[in-house]
């Protein structure tokens, strides 16, 4: 694992066509309603061989303060995960013996202020997303989870593969006893 | 309170009033969290002069501050002007703390360094020697592990830690490098009552094969102690529940290696346990070298610090009333381990324990839901047993405490229970038992 997250470069900054921007727009609607569905077989076919999947925990620090939490991959993350990682995760699901997940948990991903840029790379663009992720659980179990997400979406054989994610949530403490969710 | 009626260690038996009652909850952070050593920090986080680590002692906001002279001092995080909070941050390194409310400012070694208008409107007459910062009674450092305590008569943290050193330096002094907490503090909010995650962790191996079944199937990679899915092959007589030692705990198998049995890809964790073994076992003699370092220990020192060398989470729990903790994670690691073992270890602790760990997803409903049952009207008035293996215990060749066979069995939390019970109802430390059963060399039989 490399140790830095390069999700923010190679940047060009210009906006991706209108053609483009619309088509990875759709794909992140999907992919929202198949984690909604929990369709994960779907989610996985939208991922990249290559995929890295981050989510760095976040301390509360002074301003003056700069440590780097966010790109450095050597910090704690509550995700830092491979392919193969992520589809272990998964795995647990289907053994059939994750008790604590029947009766299922009722999830709705929100996702908003879509900004599509090309990168240096012609097949990749970069994707700004901002998510609201809704769980409900049990009798009265809820939480939401808020936060900002950057991607590496690649345009492979007429559909977009998630590449790179960095998830920045915007919790200090966890208000939630778990994070069985994919934002 | 009739503590006397709570807990009845000779049947395993606790009334459910202890996971709800606001008396009992009361009491707990006078003659618990008020009495004894509490876990604040390891040296690993406050490093340098001036750095500082934000925690709780109970409910109580403490901050800890590595001092010049690189002695340690931990005061209450409150203003003594109007009693706001000093510190926001949960880590860094300030020269001065300025309150954001009037501006008083206090040095790192707590005093009153400034205080605005301090001649105009005080006329001069404030006696800034009395307002400083209120310092933690007693702070001490056990070989990195730093621990406060309010209580000025409790007994020296060498004597409160007594035998469970003996388990504890598998971790703390297995090499000569030391050891440290990696990575953010992993924080969340779990409504559940602490002394069950306590519980749940410092004894009960019963739950793993069980509760953690699809966690096991997804990532386990070797044997634990014949423990694996559905419990069907659990051996007795590869590991240990240790009790018996003041309070605190280790529940450990005999392996060497199967702390890492989590880890879906352990071979280089095997070979670094290969290449450092003689060195460790030249340190801690054969039984720990070979033995326990390596294996899967937990480790829980009383009332609510515990970790796991192995699976390398280091956790502690902080109350927030009888039905709520704050549980704060950190991967631990020792020093001499080379980087990619270290960040192995942090990922892997992510992957397992922690908020989006498989294992920890499965915890968090049970606990929940053991306190809410215990809430009601009728069900406060019921009682929970742990009673697996009642009296069966004893002393062990090489090991000091009270022991029973096995990582399956309520030994553990009986003690547990038994040492809550104890300072619930002892009004001063002098009415605290101390007791370290079975030290090495000794090998009479134990009557728990
Ligand atoms: S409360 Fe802190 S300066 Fe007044
Ligand atoms: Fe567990």
């Amino acid at each position: 694992m490399n140790q830095t997250s390069t999700v923010e470069r190679p940047s060009t900054g210009a906006a991706a066509s209108l053609e483009v921007s619309h088509a990875l727009t759709q794909t992140l609607y999907r992919e929202a309603r198949r984690l909604d569905d929990e369709d994960y077989a779907g989610w996985v076919a939208m991922l990249a061989d290559d995929l890295h999947y981050h989510m760095p925990g976040i301390e509360t620090r002074y301003r003056r303060d700069t440590t780097d939490q966010i790109t450095d991959l050597t910090r704690m993350a509550y995700y830092n995960d491979n392919l193969d990682e992520i589809k272990k995760r998964l795995s647990r699901l289907e053994t059939g013996t994750a008790w604590s997940e029947d009766p299922a948990t009722r999830y709705t991903h929100i996702v908003t202020n879509v900004e599509v840029e090309n990168t240096e790379k012609a097949d990749e663009f970069r994707v700004f997303s901002n998510f609201y992720a809704y769980r409900n659980r049990n009798e009265r179990d809820e939480d939401s989870l808020i936060g900002n997400r950057i991607d590496i979406w690649r345009e492979a054989g007429g559909a977009y593969q998630l590449v790179k994610r960095r998830i920045i949530l915007k919790h200090n403490i966890m208000l939630s006893k778990n994070l069985n969710i994919y934002l | 309170m009739d503590v006397a009626s709570l807990i009845d260690t000779s049947t395993g038996r606790q009334s459910r009033s202890i996971y709800s009652s606001d008396a009992v909850y009361r009491q707990e952070l006078e003659r618990v969290f008020g009495r004894c050593w509490l876990f604040l920090a390891h040296i690993s986080q406050i490093p340098r002069p001036n750095d500082f680590f934000r925690t709780y002692m109970g409910e109580d906001d403490v901050i800890v501050i590595r001092q010049k002279d690189g002695a340690v001092k931990a005061f209450l995080n409150t203003c003594t002007h109007r009693g706001n909070r000093i510190c926001r941050a949960d880590r860094g390194n300030a020269r001065s703390f300025t309150c954001n409310y009037h501006g008083w400012s206090f040095a790192p070694d707590g005093a009153l360094a400034g205080v605005p208008l301090e001649n105009e409107a005080y006329f001069g007459e404030l006696d800034r020697s009395k307002f400083g910062l209120v310092p933690v009674a007693q702070v001490a450092e056990y070989k990195g592990l730093i621990f406060g305590c309010f209580d000025p008569a409790a007994p020296s943290l060498d004597d409160y830690l007594g035998d469970a050193k003996f388990y504890l330096d598998v971790w703390l002094d297995a090499l000569p490098g030391g050891t440290a907490l990696v990575g953010e503090t992993q924080k969340m909010v779990l409504n559940t009552n602490w002394k069950l995650p306590v519980e749940n962790v410092c004894g009960d191996g019963y739950h793993l094969g069980w509760a953690h079944a699809g966690a096991m199937m997804a990532v386990q990679s070797m044997d634990l102690s014949g423990l694996s899915v559905g419990n069907s092959s659990a051996n007795l007589d590869g590991g240990l529940s240790v009790a018996g030692l003041n309070g605190h705990m280790a529940l450990t198998s005999l392996d060497g290696v199967s702390g890492y049995a989590f880890y879906p890809e352990p071979k280089p964790m095997l070979d670094y346990l290969e290449a450092n073994r003689p060195t460790v076992t030249e340190r801690l003699g054969k039984t720990r070298g070979e033995q326990l370092w390596g294996s899967q220990i937990n480790i829980t020192i009383f009332p609510n610090l515990q970790f796991l060398p192995g699976l390398n989470w280091f956790r502690v729990y902080h109350p927030k009333g009888p039905g709520q903790i704050e549980q704060w994670t950190w991967a631990m690691v020792e020093n001499d381990m080379p980087e990619n073992i270290k960040a192995t270890i942090l990922d892997n602790q992510c992957l397992t324990f922690g908020l989006a760990g498989l294992f920890d997803n499965d915890d968090g409903d049970n606990l929940a839901a053991c306190t809410e049952q215990s809430r009601g009207w009728r069900t406060a008035q019921m009682d929970v047993y742990t009673n697996m293996a009642l009296g069966r215990s004893g002393a062990r060749e090489g090991f000091p405490g009270d022991i029973a066979a096995g990582l399956v069995s309520e030994h553990n939390q009986r003690y547990f229970y038994r040492r809550w019970q104890e300072h619930m109802q002892a009004s001063s430390w002098s009415d605290v038992p101390t007791y370290n059963l079975n030290p090495l060399g000794s090998r009479e039989a134990v009557n728990a």
